[in-house]
């Protein structure tokens, strides 16, 4: 079934960003390593999906150390979390729609 | 066809699915906290072993006081560094419920006995596998791993066969010991597995034509 997803929130609608956003919307945080295994992409690829996402507030990213190793840990927002649910939302009135 | 409708709803509604779950069992245990008390459970218990043999000094609350203080502080060290801000999911409230549950018996029961010189080996076994294999079955339903289950029966087999001894003798802690091992630090590792796993094999472009 093929949809039309210009009523969708844009910014989530890339698969690797609705990915990362189904990812958070449970697990609430996660850092950049977990996050890659999760989602089989390269770390240039997450970093620019995850700048978008935060752009918009989405998300939150912090850099810190851990056991003096750097970390980046992912968090998803109130904001996001909010866009999120409206997402799934709109899909399924989209499905309701069609059927 | 119209270009912008190049993706399938019902794809985008198994990735959501997927990923959520994903994100739900990481949530719930990333199995850090079953190979913290798994490894602190066999020391503990082989402790107690070797203490009835008389190979270490000391008595069962100078060897399970240490263990459960090591526990406790690994587990609040490994929460510290994960997200403050984590909203209530159904799997990490049954988890955390569950192995509450667990601590909280164990604890009471513990030390009423020990207070009231009522400490009964076979009692005291009885009740933590019991305890152990409901919080398994309760996570495993929450979680839907169904792993968890064989892990549950594993203590419900364990406490069974300890009913039916007359009388427990020193054997029984390598029973339990060789049991946290390979029923709470083995499973804690493949939960560790399963909480990142590799969902989107290849990221399919979109519309955009971004990925």
């Amino acid at each position: 079934m093929s949809y039309d997803y210009r009523a969708l929130d844009d910014v989530i609608h890339s698969r690797v960003r609705l990915a990362i956003m189904s990812y958070l919307a449970t697990a609430r945080d996660a850092d950049f390593v977990q996050l890659k295994k999760a989602l089989s992409v390269t770390d240039g690829n997450l970093s620019t999906h995850l700048s978008k996402l935060e752009e918009k507030s989405y998300i939150s990213v912090n850099k810190q150390f851990v056991d003096r190793k750097p970390q980046t840990r992912v968090a998803i927002t109130q904001i996001g979390d909010a866009a999120f649910k409206a997402y799934v939302g709109d899909l399924a009135a989209m499905l309701g729609k069609q059927n | 066809m119209n270009d912008l409708q190049e993706r399938s709803a019902s794809g985008d509604l198994a990735l959501i699915r997927s990923m959520m779950e994903a994100g739900r069992r990481r949530a719930a245990f990333d199995g850090t906290h079953l190979i913290i008390w798994g490894t602190v459970l066999t020391l503990a218990y082989f402790a107690q072993y070797l203490l009835v043999y008389g190979y270490i000094p000391g008595s069962t609350l100078f060897i399970w006081l240490p263990f459960g203080i090591i526990g406790t502080v690994f587990s609040i060290l490994h929460d510290r560094k994960r997200c403050p801000q984590r909203e209530v999911d159904i799997a990490v409230k049954a988890y955390s419920g569950a192995w509450s549950a667990v601590g909280i018996t164990m604890i009471l029961h513990f030390g009423f006995a020990l207070g009231s010189d009522t400490l009964d080996p076979k009692v005291i076994t009885i009740l933590a596998c019991g305890v152990i294999a409901a919080a398994f079955y309760v996570i495993a339903l929450a979680t839907e791993v169904k792993m968890l289950r064989l892990v549950s029966a594993g203590w419900w087999i364990i406490m069974v066969y300890t009913t039916t001894l007359k009388q427990l003798d020193a054997e029984i802690l390598l029973v339990l010991a060789a049991a946290s091992a390979l029923l709470i630090t083995l499973p804690g590792q493949l939960m560790k597995r399963l909480a990142n796993p590799r969902e989107i094999q290849k990221a399919e472009p979109n519309s955009h034509g971004e990925t």
